[in-house]
Formats: C-alpha cells, sequence, structure tokens
C-alpha cells in the first residue's frame, strides 16, 4: 500500500515521457506546404516565369525565420520538443498564404510581426523559466496593462467604427488590447497562484472588470467578450468555496454588465444571426456572412487555387473575413484544419497540466490556449452563422501586427506549460 | 493544487463546444453548400445575374435544349420545340420553379461538393444535364394539342425514361407573350399539367375499380348487370351514358358502363376500393427526380351507395395527376410492378466525369401478376371490341381506356385516354388529357396516338 502510493507520487513529480514528434520531418512536410502554397502566389505566371520578387521575399524571409528558430533552439537551448511551435508556424503560414492573396501590401508589417512574435516567444518562455523572476513582474504588468489601456482610450483613433489603435506617427498603428490579452493571462494566473487570499481574488476581479470596461469605452465588444471568457475560465480553475460565490456573483454581475453596456450591438448582432439571407440582410448586414458561406460552398474540400476566390475582394477579408478566404482558396479541409489546431493547442494545456512545476504554469497554459480558442471559435463561427457575428480576427491568421506577436506570446504560456520545455535547465533552477 | 489541476479539465468543455460547432458548420456546408454555391451572389457562377457558365441541356438524342453562349442563356432553335418543352426545361426567370434548369441548376453550375466550382473556373462550363425527353415528339405532342389545354406524357415503362411530357397552354420563353397575365388563354401557364395537374380521372378510373373487383370478388366478372341507363341508389342516380341492357364486366369496361360500375364500386366496398388505388399510388407520394409532383387523391366514403358509385365510375371527390396515370399503366404493362418514371439521363461535369446516370428503380407492387395479366387482356380487348387498333400502327397492340371527366354541368367534359403498347420493341405507356375536349376516345385518342405513332416511325 504505502509503496503504491510513494510510486504514484513519484510519477506524479515525473515529467512526462512521452515521445516528441519527430520535429525535422514534420518541419519539412510544413515547408513543403508552405512552397506549394506561396509558389501559387509568387508565380505569377509559370511560362513566362514571371515572378513577384517583394512577396518572394516575405515568403522567404518566413520560412528561413522558422528553420533558423528549430536549428537555434535545437543547438543553444537544447530544446527536443517543438510541437507548439510546429502548429503556430502551420497557422502563421496558412495566415501569409491568405494575406497574400486578400491584401498583399500586408505581409511586409506581417513578416515583421511574426519575427518581432518569434523573439517575445522566446524571451517569454525565458522568463517564464523561472517562477520567482515572473512573479516580480506581476504588478508593474499589471499597472502597465492599464496604461496601456486608460492610454488608448485617449490617444486612440476610430478605426473601423472601434478605437482600439494607436496611432505612431504616420506609418505605425498598434492594436494595444492585443498586448493586453498576454498581461491578463499572466496577471490572471499569478494573482491566483501563491497567496489564496480574498485581497487577490478581489484584485483580479477589479483588474478584470477595469479591462472590460476600457474595451466598453473602445467599442470593442468581440475583445470584450474574449476577456470575459477567459476570465470565467480563469476564475473557474482557482475558485474554492467563499471564492466560488464571490467570482459567481461577479462573473454575473461582470457578464450583466456587458450586456447592459452593448444591448444595441448585442441586439443589431441578434437580428441578423440566422437570418443572413433573407432578402433584406443578404446585401446588408448578412453581406459578409452570405459571401463567407457562397465562398466555402464554391471552394469545396480542396480550394480554388490562392488568389482565386471572391471572398477576397470583400471588405474585411484579409481580418475579419479570412476564414472564408482560407476555406474557399484553400479549401474546407484546410479550414478545419485550422480550426482542429486550436483545439489541439487546448488539448496540449490540458495534458500537460498534470506535469506542470506549480499551479501558476497549468493555469496560464490553459487560459491562454482557451482565449486562442474563444477567439478562433468566436470568429470562425461568426462569419458562418453559425453564432452571432462578432468583429473579431482569427488568431494568427487574420492581418494584423499587433494580433500576430500577441498570439505568439500567447503560445508562451502553453509553451511554458509544458515541463519538458525547460528538461535541460531543471537542475540549475531551484524550486 | 489538484483540485485545480481538476477544474483544468473544464476546458474540455469548451473544446467539445468548439468541436460540435464545427460539426454543425460541417454539416450545414454538406446540406446547404449546393444553395449557397448556386446563390445568385456568387460571382463564379453569374455575372449581372445571368448564370454565366451553366451547362447545356439535351435531350435523348443529344439535340440542345438549353445553352450557354457569350454569358447568355438560349433555348432550342425551334420555337414550337420550345414553347412544347418550356415545363420540362423551364425558363430563365425562374416563373417555372418545378423545372430542369430550376431544381438542377446546382448541378448545372458546375458545383459538387467535393471541387466547390473548381469545374467551372477551369473549364468555364458547368455540367450537362441529359434528358430522356425526345424534343421531336414532344413538338409533335404539342402540335396535336390544338391549342388546347391540356397534358400529354409517354414514359418507357420498361426502363421509367419519360419519352414525351407536354403541358399547355405554354409559351416560347424567348418571346413571352405580353398578355401572358391577363390573357384566359394563358390560365395556369406555370403549372406543369402533367406532374401538378389534378383532373378528376373519370372513366379511366373503371381500370382501378377493375382491379379491385378482381382482386376482392372472386365471381363479379361473370356476374351481370342491367343498365337502364342509370344505378340507382336511395340517395339518387348514377347516371349512365347510354342504356346497356345486360351486360358483364368485360364489356361493361369496353362500354364505360357507369351503372355497371356504380354497383361494382358497391359490391367491392369503399374499403377495398380505396386500398386498390393506394396501391397503384393514389394518396401516395411519387417523383420525378427532383422536380415536384402532386399527390393523386381519393376518399371514398363508406355507407353512401351514391358516392361510393361515382367513385367507381372516376367522378366524386378523386383526383389525379396524367403522370400517375402512365404510371397505374405502367404497372399493369408491367406484371403488376411500376418502374419509377425519371427525366434525367445523366449528368455529365465538364471534364467528362459522369457524375449521375439514371437506372430502373421499380416502385412497389401495386397488384398481383395475375390480375395485371387479367387487366391487361381487358384493356387489350377494348381496343378489339370498340376503339380499333386502326389508331394506332400496325402491330403495336394498343391497350387502354378513355375516360370523359365531369367537373362543371356547364362545361365540356376533360377528355382523357390512358394506355400502353403491349410490345417488347416499343414498351410505352402514355397519358392524354384535353380539357374541355369532349369525349375521350374521340378527342384524347387521336391525340396520343398521333404522338406514339411518331415515337414508333422514329426509332
Amino acid at each position: 500500500m504505502v509503496k503504491s502510493t510513494e510510486d504514484k507520487a513519484l510519477k506524479m513529480r515525473k515529467p512526462l515521457k512521452r515521445r516528441p514528434l519527430k520535429t525535422v520531418p514534420m518541419l519539412l512536410l510544413i515547408t513543403a506546404y508552405q512552397l506549394y502554397m506561396f509558389s501559387q502566389l509568387a508565380v505569377t505566371n509559370i511560362k513566362a516565369l514571371e515572378i513577384n520578387y517583394t512577396m518572394l521575399i516575405y515568403f522567404g524571409v518566413f520560412i528561413v525565420a522558422e528553420w533558423l528558430y528549430y536549428i537555434v533552439m535545437r543547438a543553444f537551448a537544447k530544446r527536443r520538443n517543438f510541437e507548439i511551435e510546429l502548429i503556430g508556424f502551420f497557422l502563421t503560414g496558412i495566415g501569409f498564404a491568405a494575406i497574400g492573396s486578400a491584401k498583399p501590401d500586408g505581409l511586409l508589417v506581417q513578416t515583421g510581426a511574426f519575427l518581432l512574435g518569434l523573439i517575445g516567444f522566446s524571451v517569454l518562455v525565458w522568463i517564464l523559466g523561472d517562477s520567482e523572476r515572473a512573479m516580480k513582474l506581476r504588478l508593474p504588468l499589471g499597472i502597465l496593462a492599464l496604461v496601456i489601456l486608460v492610454a488608448n482610450i485617449f490617444l486612440g483613433s476610430d478605426i473601423n467604427g472601434a478605437r482600439n489603435w494607436i496611432v505612431i506617427g504616420n506609418a505605425i498603428s498598434i492594436q494595444p488590447s492585443e498586448f493586453v490579452k498576454i498581461i491578463f493571462v499572466f496577471v490572471g494566473a499569478a494573482t491566483l497562484e501563491k497567496l489564496q487570499t480574498s485581497k487577490n481574488l478581489y484584485t483580479f476581479i477589479g483588474f478584470s472588470a477595469a479591462c472590460v470596461g476600457v474595451l466598453f469605452i473602445l467599442r470593442d465588444f468581440g475583445t470584450a467578450v474574449i476577456f470575459f471568457l477567459t476570465f470565467l475560465l480563469i476564475a473557474f480553475m482557482r475558485s474554492g468555496d467563499v471564492r466560488t460565490i464571490a467570482l459567481a456573483l461577479a462573473s454575473a454581475g461582470l457578464g450583466g454588465w456587458l450586456i447592459a453596456m452593448f444591448k444595441t450591438t448585442v441586439k443589431n448582432r441578434f437580428a441578423t444571426y440566422r437570418h443572413v439571407w433573407d432578402a433584406d440582410m443578404i446585401d446588408g448586414k448578412g453581406f459578409q456572412q452570405t459571401r463567407v458561406l457562397i465562398g466555402i460552398a464554391s471552394g469545396g474540400l480542396f480550394g480554388l487555387g490562392l488568389g482565386k476566390g471572391n471572398v477576397r475582394d470583400v471588405i474585411f477579408s484579409s481580418t475579419d473575413l479570412i476564414f472564408g478566404v482560407v476555406c474557399e482558396e484553400l479549401g474546407v479541409i484546410t479550414g478545419f484544419a485550422v480550426l482542429a489546431c486550436f483545439m489541439l493547442f487546448a488539448v496540449y494545456a490540458i495534458n500537460n497540466a498534470k506535469t506542470s512545476r506549480s499551479t501558476f504554469y497549468s493555469i496560464a497554459a490553459t487560459a491562454a490556449a482557451g482565449l486562442l480558442l474563444f477567439q478562433a471559435s468566436i470568429n470562425i463561427f461568426g462569419v458562418t452563422d453559425v453564432i452571432p457575428f462578432t468583429g473579431v480576427t482569427l488568431p494568427f491568421i487574420s492581418r494584423g501586427g499587433s494580433s500576430m506577436i500577441s498570439c505568439w506570446g500567447l503560445l508562451a504560456f502553453i509553451k511554458a506549460g509544458d515541463s519538458r520545455t525547460y528538461l535541460t535547465t531543471y537542475g540549475e533552477l531551484k524550486k | 493544487m489538484k483540485s485545480a489541476s481538476n477544474r483544468i479539465r473544464i476546458m474540455w468543455i469548451f473544446i467539445a463546444l468548439s468541436l460540435a460547432g464545427g460539426v454543425f458548420l460541417m454539416f450545414s456546408i454538406i446540406t446547404q453548400g449546393g444553395e449557397w454555391a448556386t446563390s445568385s451572389r456568387n460571382a463564379h457562377l453569374y455575372v449581372n445575374g445571368t448564370l454565366i457558365g451553366a451547362g447545356n441541356i439535351t435531350d435523348s438524342n443529344g439535340e440542345i435544349l438549353c445553352a450557354t453562349s457569350d454569358g447568355k442563356r438560349s433555348f432550342h432553335e425551334d420555337g414550337e420545340v420550345r414553347s412544347a418543352l418550356l415545363h420540362v426545361v423551364g425558363d430563365n426567370h425562374g416563373y417555372i420553379s418545378s423545372s430542369i434548369q430550376n431544381q438542377y441548376r446546382t448541378n448545372l453550375s458546375g458545383y459538387n461538393r467535393i471541387m466547390g466550382v473548381w469545374e467551372l473556373c477551369n473549364f468555364e462550363q458547368g455540367s450537362e444535364v441529359n434528358l430522356t425527353v425526345n424534343a421531336k415528339a414532344c413538338r409533335v405532342a404539342y402540335e396535336a394539342l390544338q391549342g388546347r389545354k391540356g397534358a400529354i406524357c409517354v414514359y418507357n415503362y420498361k426502363t421509367g425514361a419519360v419519352l414525351v411530357s407536354v403541358s399547355a397552354p405554354t409559351y416560347d420563353p424567348e418571346n413571352i407573350p405580353d398578355d401572358i397575365n391577363d390573357n384566359e388563354a394563358y390560365d395556369g401557364v406555370y403549372i406543369n399539367r402533367v406532374t401538378m395537374g389534378l383532373y378528376p380521372p373519370g372513366s379511366t378510373f373503371k381500370v382501378l375499380t377493375t382491379a379491385a373487383a378482381i382482386d376482392n370478388l372472386p365471381g363479379e366478372s361473370d356476374k351481370t348487370f342491367y343498365c337502364d341507363g342509370a344505378y340507382h341508389t336511395s340517395y339518387g342516380d348514377v347516371n349512365c351514358m347510354g342504356e346497356h341492357g345486360d351486360l358483364q364486366m368485360k364489356e361493361a369496361l369496353a362500354k364505360s358502363c357507369n351503372t355497371a360500375y356504380a354497383e361494382i364500386a358497391n359490391d367491392v366496398g369503399a374499403k377495398s376500393l380505396q386500398k386498390t388505388a393506394e396501391n397503384f399510388g393514389y394518396n401516395q407520394k411519387i417523383s420525378l427526380g427532383k422536380l415536384g409532383v402532386y399527390t393523386s387523391q381519393i376518399h371514398t366514403k363508406k355507407d353512401d351507395a351514391l358516392e361510393l358509385g361515382w367513385a367507381g365510375v372516376g367522378q366524386s371527390t378523386t383526383l389525379v395527376t396524367p403522370l400517375l396515370q402512365v404510371r397505374i399503366m405502367g404497372a399493369i404493362a408491367g406484371g403488376g410492378v411500376p418502374v419509377e418514371p425519371y427525366l434525367v439521363q445523366k449528368v455529365t461535369t465538364a471534364s467528362g466525369f459522369v457524375k449521375e446516370t439514371a437506372g430502373v428503380k421499380k416502385g412497389s407492387r401495386s397488384c398481383s401478376e395475375e390480375t395485371a395479366a387479367e387487366l391487361k387482356s381487358l384493356l387489350r380487348n377494348n381496343f378489339e371490341e370498340q376503339y380499333g387498333d386502326w389508331h394506332f400502327n400496325e402491330g403495336l397492340n394498343p391497350c387502354g381506356k378513355s375516360g370523359t371527366a365531369e367537373t362543371d354541368p356547364d362545361k365540356t367534359p376533360h377528355a382523357w385516354f390512358t394506355g400502353f403498347l403491349d410490345n417488347d420493341e416499343y414498351p410505352y405507356a402514355f397519358v392524354a388529357l384535353v380539357e374541355e375536349g369532349g369525349s375521350g376516345s374521340e378527342v384524347a385518342l387521336p391525340v396520343v396516338a398521333q404522338v406514339v405513332n411518331y415515337l414508333a416511325d422514329a426509332q
């Protein structure tokens, strides 16, 4: 009996012995798929060998960055497993292809953001390697998040009906709420980690309410919903007896508040929902959804080929409607593969939770995976009229620099939740 | 710590929700994808509201009934053929909703579930829909109606292929008449009378009354009836066209004696009569590919000898479509089992891949083989004794029954003729209906004989 419990305890602490996916063949496969996609766009006329060199450079940089990252991490950080990054590369590559078709001008920013995102990802994974170091950042980051959001209220510019942009100079516009996502997950997981006091709990509730409140002022309904759902997820994972009641009340209040604040938006969304094909909707409020559905049906399982679709000509095709572009030009199979990738992140986070070094890591990983899954689902099911349409982007795929960096930042939490990430440095770290 | 990692499992709920959404979306794509792809908003298919790349519709000889050239959808070169086949082929405005053009537009557009509209994008042509109808024979049928309202249908009772399907009034889809909506001559012009016209069957129904008698009353064919010009019941009379005196069922059928048949119906009983009619397709949904077919109706009343008498001679509240009439004839000719009629022979994609081909599809048994054989000999006898084989080309062996259906005492009755050729080379079942045409044998028979003779000659 005693022995078996000991065994169990030992088993619990031991990192999961899972054979890592063979990275090189997988990366080769992903690269081959990316070359197949990119060549459709970069080679504009195969007979005359007309090549779009600008595009070729972006795609080239992208593929080189993937391999460089692998080589560096393998050689210097002695990493063995790259599953999370591989899925990230797969998604980002599809995004590059779809943007290359829908809005080629956006590729410059996208390439830069991808490089920054990959660097940010690596740095964040390093920071998270030492939980004490990470904990020290909790307060400053929380304050930073609120400062960013408040600054957004005053400095923000209206773009497409929401004021969630800050324009610097004339060239760079950033979307602060994207970066706040990372901090939100971090603060959420960190606040509830060690000291399970009510003070910490109320700090988190207050912090969440502040975030959602600011997003209301910024008229960014979609992101507010994502924050709310992530709040619920984090709250549930850390709640116990008294706290359960407090969190339940806070959730209900926050949810009610959210709906009340966005009353007209919600009402409008529901009026269109499941009526997009109605004669008075099809070219009006149901325009985007119907065009996406037409695109999905037209593309069939394998797609019409990049640059051959019609969804790309619809407004917001490279952002909100990118799922339609992916399905029409790369096929419904690719579309569902994208959705599956986000589920895979979540499955990863759950599985790794068993062996995570502390609940901070498992909660952060699950919250990050949850946030990505929420956002992807709200986007994919919104544009296809499965749920009411909300203007959020598809992580990793939609055009947007801030979003790209933020998505890779969130991946860092999932990566950090996987105990194998820090295997090689385990001995040096004092737990 | 442990409780937290347990609570992490809540993520499974969110994963499950996402999965459910994905399954729902996939299901929607499978069931509604065709509709979405063929929406007039799909710029792959439509330019300024016109289907640009729709495939051809062809007849059994490969004649082009409808084709797209230079972004315009045009019909057969012959105006008479265009008019004759309007209700089958359809129009460009969607007025004829139950047509090939409309109901098979997913196929014509070149859309399919696997490849989407890829074929259309690469071949600039949708799939070809090849029909079973013979355009020239349809034209003969249309002309035989001589401007009268009505319907003609001929089908091969061995394969199910519909060779002729014509409904009048009609119009030329390339020259739509200006007065189409106010001229009485165009009443019900958008309706395909073959599949959607419901008429009292009149004396043609006596075939089914006979079937019910054969099945339920073994001695009925030897019974002698006396006709003094009417069948008398306590509620009133079922009138007969003549005073036939003493006669038996065989002769009564040939002479179409109402008195005898009103009595047979009462001998058989309401329940059995209705059961037989239902076995032959009344009150049942029958189909013609994706085209809509109205359900023929019969509701016999127990305890009402007069109504049952009228039902026995095809009056009362009974209503039938011309399509069911030929299917009934097909069942008798085919030994009691009808072959389901169809219009689309095959669908071929632009790359030459045959996506759909029609095959013989048998319906459920209508009557026993013995009953079918007996009915066949009775219907053959009708020609030998009454109508005369001379209507048809020599050796075709026609079998059939005329009908004169009353609708309104002030109006001329509808003329019916329904029958089949007991001939292996020309296995045709046919029907002609001429609205307010008068006598079935005098009006409808020559019309349908003309069409069948043409088909036999043409083969």
